[in-house]
């Protein structure tokens, strides 16, 4: 009849308003001793409210930059923002100053990393950690924070949050110390959750477990989520649209469904190509010929133009714009229900 | 029901923990050390107590006068007397105030100049960093002793100038191995995960940098110890250091140094109290250590 969260009355509830995260053009570069890394060259996309945008791509390929550059955090001096807008309803997070940004950061847009195990600072407990959030952005202290970081620590659904609370990451299990991660990032109800392939390091059955809570949590607080992963497998289980990243570009963009059926761009057809079907007995897996590029001097055309069958004279000319190519599948539907493909095959004159 | 019997069970196991974790920190402390550092700090508190003789009153005719075990031995003076026939125990359990003042006076100013300037040359890098890792350079450049004089000399000495000389001129080394730490720390996921959710510089470098390079701030400061009784001895010897007849360990070694063939335990047991003060001080350095490092704390 009693429930654990019944005595814990907690004003903070009130998520910031859900924004429309829009991302124009951004180009972050490495400057290195060996030249100009262009990891993230040109990159544009929308996150509505509410939704999850999935972004997939060997690694190089400029994933994880991308939202390091969101946050602003790019390792500096050497990666630097070069250009775009980063629009978070109306404000430009590009333009705005770092002591603004400390304040955007966790309370408007957070971050779950990778690998749990380095996640969490390793001389404070739980409790310090999970807090810490809540008392930069709601000013909580003492008892009050106590009880947020209970709170928190139950909506990840942490056994005897009481306990565990005074416990150090060590003492936890990657699963339990990735669902920490979450409450720390989740702590200041932020809109948009960046989360940088939250599940590579869990084993299967911790990830689905790691998936359903980021899906029921997501539902609950209404966050809108910028999924990074390989795993296609996890696209289809959260993701509404994919972004495909080649060479820190994207190359295309789809509502989840559609990608699967009717993949546009050489690259994403290849890369559906070689999921391996489960009802079929092959003896070689499908893999796509040839190494990704370099990023220190890239071609002039398109980058995947080398190892695509499809190449044309103009793919190695010129970088080709994005394309609107029409929702060939009539069962998906994403918010803004397009599909784009940046590949001459789209161009008008090869319609 | 269910609810509460788990949450009586909860708050034991709460209580249980927090009771085990007050036990842990001090089971594995090491005695020997533990009881001289002790032994130490209790002489330079209650000196006049423990001493037998005030440590500046000598009497001529009493001098050289062995330990009380040695021949000739008086058991008026437990280790002996000097040239001057001042109590050898007695100067000892004072000069243990001045070794202990100055030593932890001048390595916490030696440290927190250290520790700020090492983070922010690590945190912050560029600019910042080649300036203060210049002035790095250039301090350990410096002959330290030499200038400790030169100081010493324009200043009034005393054992106040010794501190702030001896904290103003070892603070490089804290600087340059700090900022080596932080260096590796600020990169990982964690000082990330920090920033992500909107922690400020001050707060990264003070709530996650901080504590996580606070083993190497111990470890060095308890190594720094030795050479700062002893750079305090050097310049009591050179009578730039603590103004003579008010004792110190280092002065007393200095002073013994003459006599060392006709009247060993003149330089012998000043010289056995360093080494004891010192070791015990790396000892209990490598404990807190452990007792710092939550991944031992468990086991």
């Amino acid at each position: 009849m009693t429930t654990l969260s019944s005595h814990s009355g907690n004003t903070y509830d009130a998520p910031s308003s859900p924004s429309r995260l829009e991302v124009k053009d951004l180009q972050t570069w490495f400057y290195t001793r060996r030249g100009v890394v262009k990891a993230v060259d040109g990159v544009s996309f929308t996150l509505e409210p509410g939704e999850t945008l999935g972004l997939v791509g060997e690694s190089g390929s400029g994933k994880s930059i991308t939202c390091l550059s969101i946050l602003r955090l790019v390792p500096e001096p050497a990666g630097r923002i070069i250009g775009g807008e980063v629009w978070l309803g109306d404000t430009d997070l590009l333009q705005q100053s770092r002591h603004e940004m400390e304040k955007i950061r966790g309370r408007h847009v957070s971050m779950v990393l990778q690998d749990p195990m380095t996640s969490l600072n390793p001389v404070f407990n739980v409790e310090k950690q999970v807090g810490e959030g809540s008392m930069y952005h709601m000013g909580l202290h003492g008892t009050g924070l106590k009880e947020r970081v209970q709170q928190l620590l139950r909506w990840v659904r942490i056994p005897a949050p009481e306990v565990r609370a005074n416990d150090y990451p060590h003492q936890m299990s990657g699963g339990m110390r990735q669902r920490i991660v979450g409450a720390i990032a989740l702590s200041s109800q932020p809109s948009v959750l960046i989360a940088d392939e939250p599940t590579t390091s869990l084993d299967v059955t911790i990830q689905a477990q790691y998936l359903q809570l980021l899906k029921d949590l997501q539902e609950e607080h209404r966050f809108s989520m910028i999924f990074v992963t390989h795993d296609f497998g996890i696209v289809a289980r959260v993701c509404d649209r994919v972004a495909v990243m080649y060479a820190g570009r994207i190359v295309e963009m789809a509502p989840t469904r559609e990608l699967f059926s009717t993949p546009r761009h050489p690259y994403a057809r290849a890369l559906i190509n070689s999921l391996p079907d489960p009802d079929t007995e092959v003896e070689w897996l499908t893999t796509i010929p040839g190494q990704p590029p370099s990023l220190y001097d890239l071609p002039p055309g398109c980058p995947f133009a080398p190892r695509c069958s499809e190449a044309m004279d103009i793919c190695t000319q010129q970088y080709p714009p994005t394309f609107e190519t029409g929702i060939a599948d009539p069962g998906a539907t994403g918010p803004p229900a397009s599909h784009t493909a940046a590949c001459w095959l789209y161009g008008d004159s090869n319609r | 029901m269910r609810t509460l019997a788990d949450t009586g069970t909860t708050t034991r196991l709460v209580r249980a923990r927090q009771v085990g974790g007050l036990w842990r920190l001090f089971r594995k402390a090491p005695l020997i050390p533990a009881v001289i550092l002790l032994a130490v700090v209790i002489s330079a508190v209650f000196a006049r107590f423990l001493a037998p003789e005030a440590p500046t009153f000598g009497n001529l005719s009493d001098a050289f006068i062995p330990p009380a075990w040695v021949e000739g031995g008086s058991s008026a003076h437990l280790l002996g007397t000097d040239s001057l026939g001042r109590d050898v125990y007695s100067r000892i359990v004072y000069g243990a105030r001045v070794s202990l003042i100055v030593s932890i006076f001048a390595i916490f100013i030696a440290g927190s100049i250290g520790t700020v300037m090492g983070l922010a040359s690590g945190y912050f890098g560029g600019r910042v960093d080649g300036v203060i890792m210049r002035l790095v350079d250039i301090a350990l450049a410096l002959p330290t002793i030499l200038m400790a004089l030169v100081l010493v000399a324009v200043l009034q000495p005393g054992v106040a100038t010794v501190i702030i000389v001896i904290g103003c001129l070892n603070w490089a080394n804290y600087a340059r191995q700090i900022r080596g730490e932080v260096l590796s720390v600020k990169e990982r996921d964690f000082v990330i995960l920090a920033r992500s959710i909107g922690s400020s510089p001050a707060r990264i470098m003070s709530r996650h940098i901080l504590p996580n390079v606070f083993n190497t701030i111990i470890v060095l400061a308890t190594l720094q110890v030795g050479s700062v009784i002893l750079l305090e001895a050097t310049l009591s010897f050179l009578g730039l250091g603590v103004p003579p007849p008010e004792p110190s360990w280092g002065q007393m070694v200095a002073e013994g140094r003459g006599f060392i063939v006709v009247a060993w335990w003149m330089a012998l047991f000043p010289g056995v109290a360093i080494m004891l003060t010192v070791l015990s001080m790396n000892l209990m350095g490598d404990w807190l250590r452990d007792l710092l490092d939550p991944r031992l704390r468990q086991i």
